[in-house]
């Protein structure tokens, strides 16, 4: 009689023993889950960085955002320049600021990359040798 | 309880599926077989709730969500870490940002998370592996959703459940039909959704990804659900199944897997109609399967379902998460047949060993063993250890795939660095432009001077020739076709002071357009090459002629002759050259660069082309560079235009 009432005793603490394990651990799963959804949609890095690319031939120092650079930045090209200015998705957009190699600096509007609006065209004297109106060299 | 043929709508929406991802051309609209996979589960979970409600009086939300969650999460968990080791078969680019495609899939968020990023399902270059679990995230918030209102009705209208028959049957009409009223609104606003939402959209993604426009085939099945039931059924459908003849059930089944065919034959993701009243359509067609499966299930009591029937039903969901990864992994590493057979035999051979072992094992069914091998091996333990060991090291191998994993494609990476150097080459352009113009001001303002301080006739001649010239730009402007595109990076390497504006299937009329517009910009350089004619057109003397006359004083024209592989003596290409060539006698400017003779007198460098167009061949490249040098050389000791 005691033995059999031992074994239920011990059997219901197995059971319940069992139980927990298993309700802790859907418990944590779903901890995961839950985590693994946040971090999905949690917004990618945006702020100051640097970044390098084409076998550091182009490096970039300024904001970032969804990967690409967006905002105020600095990117020096070897062997052709710098610009200073900003940027979005990843080129050159409104105000900003070329200067060669060789001294001379463009200075004006950029729209995904291409000269467009007023901009002026300066020689390493800084005076200015062109203008640019609505994207178009104005003839001297 | 099983319900016999049931399998065969599980089977109808992975067939569609498989096929569209498979051979997209052969069925373009294959995609619909997700929505015959909705239906149903909205169809078998609320009709499996009204049991429920039936048998107790009441719902139980956590053991429904642990159900839910036995049968969802560990086939996706083991389809991931059996997938990423896979994908070191093919280029990194196609675990870019795999991490986060891991934790949207495992975190339900896929559809979002692909809203998020503008992934299209169609349009991506590299497909992320895991897109298709934006089903399992639908599924999952539907679930969610759908046993909260499942619960909070079951509350309200519990009190009148007591152990009397008539308030029992009260009860439960009051729990199906606050259900009905409810699944019922959340279907109409859903579709809504869909609708309007698809009305100003030309890139159809953000409503076939939401679960808020794409829910509503869940809330139709859940329709369904409440006016069939499944094991307890109603009394209006077994009124149905009195009336209908085996026959007829499956001449019912047969003809809406018929429309559901032809359906995806003429469906377009990227189409509007698609979002108007595709989806909606390929519900009901699935719903209607579904009704007639239960009936013909009423009707065949005697006849077992074919086992490869069964065995293809309970392993499609496994199936459904293995297929794409595997497909899009192996159509890169072999044809496309090879890739169709291992995607199928993989898939399969993995989702039986999720359904019929795997899953049993992690829900703690292991009474479903009868191997004595099995059962000896978990009773000592041996089986898990090895699972749990082979477990771990797929975690590691995922973990560490996920974190070396890049964050943009090579590709992507590609054109955004050309793109920022195309930017800083136009700057310098532009600078260049400043100098000519500067240059050309300060010329003319000294041809000027000359020519009012000129005296003689001749002295005024010069004065006049030195004023043009200095309106003109010095170097070499080539405009060009095809043939000119293709080798365009060496040409422009090779040929001093050029520039390059060369353009697929230009004809001369567009090369007339393309001088002109630089001419009346001051853009266009003393040498004018035109190197057009591969695709000249029946006015070609004509069109020529024109470039001829429009051409301002002070220019040289250097003609380089067409050559079409392909071409007769009676194509107008092969005219054009010989015309050109008479050309220089008439006018002494222009000047012939004789491709058409110096290609066909080397064959070699066409090798392997389609005989006109040689770029890429390094003989070709040098042999054009040096036609148009030797033309140049030429008509440097000519005069220029006069």
């Amino acid at each position: 009689m005691d033995k059999v009432g031992q074994t239920t005793v011990e059997s219901v603490v197995k059971q319940r023993h069992h139980f927990s394990r298993r309700h802790s651990l859907e418990v944590i799963t779903i901890l995961i889950v839950l985590g693994c959804a946040i971090y999905s949609l949690w917004p990618g890095y945006a702020g100051q960085a640097q970044v390098k690319l084409d076998h550091s031939q182009i490096s970039y120092q300024g904001r970032v955002n969804k990967q690409k650079f967006n905002g105020q930045g600095t990117l020096k090209v070897a062997g052709q320049g710098t610009y200073v200015g900003h940027f979005s998705d990843g080129r050159f957009n409104d105000l900003g600021q070329f200067k060669s190699l060789d001294g001379w600096t463009y200075l004006g509007q950029f729209k995904n990359g291409m000269i467009s609006g007023n901009g002026k065209m300066l020689d390493a004297k800084q005076q200015v040798i062109g203008k640019y109106k609505n994207g178009v060299l104005q003839q001297p | 309880m099983r319900i016999k043929w049931f399998s065969f709508v599980r089977i109808t929406g992975l067939l569609l599926v498989l096929t569209y991802h498979f051979f997209k051309n052969l069925l373009p609209g294959g995609f619909i077989g997700v929505d015959i996979f909705f239906t149903f589960s909205g169809y078998l979970i609320t009709a499996l709730m009204v049991d429920e409600f039936n048998r107790q009086g009441n719902f139980d939300l956590i053991g429904f969500y642990r159900r839910r969650f036995y049968r969802i999460v560990p086939p996706l968990v083991l389809s991931i870490l059996l997938v990423i080791p896979f994908t070191y078969l093919v280029s990194r680019d196609y675990v870019t940002n795999i991490g986060k495609q891991i934790t949207a899939a495992l975190g339900f968020t896929t559809n979002f998370y692909e809203i998020a990023t503008g992934g299209s399902y169609e349009t991506n270059f590299i497909p992320h592996l895991f897109v298709h679990t934006w089903s399992l995230a639908i599924e999952m918030h539907y679930y969610i959703i759908w046993g909260l209102c499942a619960l909070l009705i079951a509350r309200l209208v519990k009190h009148s459940y007591q152990k009397n028959q008539k308030t029992k049957r009260r009860a439960l009409m009051l729990f199906k039909r606050s259900l009905f009223l409810l699944s019922g609104i959340f279907f109409i606003a859903s579709l809504s959704a869909m609708i309007i939402g698809s009305l100003h959209l030309k890139e159809f993604s953000p409503v076939y990804f939401s679960t808020l426009t794409h829910c509503f085939p869940f809330f139709l099945g859940s329709c369904l659900g409440i006016l069939v039931g499944i094991r307890q059924i109603s009394t209006r459908f077994m009124a149905s199944v009195r009336t209908w003849t085996t026959p007829i059930a499956i001449f019912i089944l047969g003809l809406c897997f018929t429309a559901l065919i032809g359906l995806s034959l003429t469906l377009q993701f990227d189409q509007r109609s698609t979002y108007f009243y595709g989806f909606l359509v390929a519900s009901i067609l699935a719903s209607i399967m579904i009704y007639a499966a239960r009936i013909l299930h009423e009707k065949t009591p005697t006849i077992a379902e074919p086992k490869v029937i069964t065995f293809l039903a309970d392993t499609s969901y496994s199936v459904y998460l293995f297929h794409w990864p595997f497909f899009v992994i192996f159509s890169h590493v072999v044809n496309l047949y090879w890739a169709v057979i291992l995607t199928l035999v993989l898939s399969l051979a993995f989702s039986a060993l999720s359904y019929y072992f795997l899953e049993p094992l992690i829900a703690g069914k292991t009474d479903q063993f009868h191997a004595t091998w099995v059962r000896w091996s978990l009773k000592k333990h041996l089986l898990q250890t090895a699972i749990v060991v082979i477990l771990i090291a797929l975690t590691g191998v995922t973990s560490y795939t996920a974190y070396a994993a890049p964050t943009m494609t090579s590709l992507e990476t590609k054109l955004w660095t050309s793109g920022l150097y195309q930017d800083i080459d136009q700057i310098n352009d532009a600078h260049q432009a400043v100098l000519a113009a500067v240059e050309a001001k300060q010329k003319a303002e000294a041809a000027r001077k000359k020519q009012l301080a000129a005296k003689t006739a001749a002295e005024k001649a010069k004065a006049e020739e030195e004023r043009i010239l200095s309106m003109i730009p010095q170097g070499v402007s080539i405009i060009g076709d095809s043939v000119t595109l293709g080798t365009r990076q060496y040409l422009g390497a090779h040929v001093p002071e050029s520039t390059i504006d060369a353009a697929g299937n230009r004809t001369m009329d567009l090369a007339y357009k393309v001088m002109m517009d630089q001419q009346k910009k001051h853009t266009l350089r003393q040498y004018v090459v035109i190197a057009i004619g591969t695709n000249a057109l029946n006015d070609w003397q004509a069109q020529t002629d024109k470039v001829i006359h429009s051409l301002e004083k002070g220019h040289h024209l250097i003609l380089m002759t067409p050559h079409d592989g392909s071409a007769t003596a009676a194509y107008n290409s092969e005219k054009l050259a010989v015309y050109e060539r008479t050309l220089p006698k008439r006018y002494p400017w222009i000047t012939i660069a004789d491709w058409n003779t110096v290609a066909k007198a080397h064959p070699e460098a066409f090798k392997g082309s389609d005989g006109t167009h040689f770029g890429g061949n390094a003989q070709g490249d040098a042999l054009f560079a040096k036609c148009i040098n030797d033309a140049l050389a030429i008509a440097k000791k000519q005069p220029f235009k006069k």
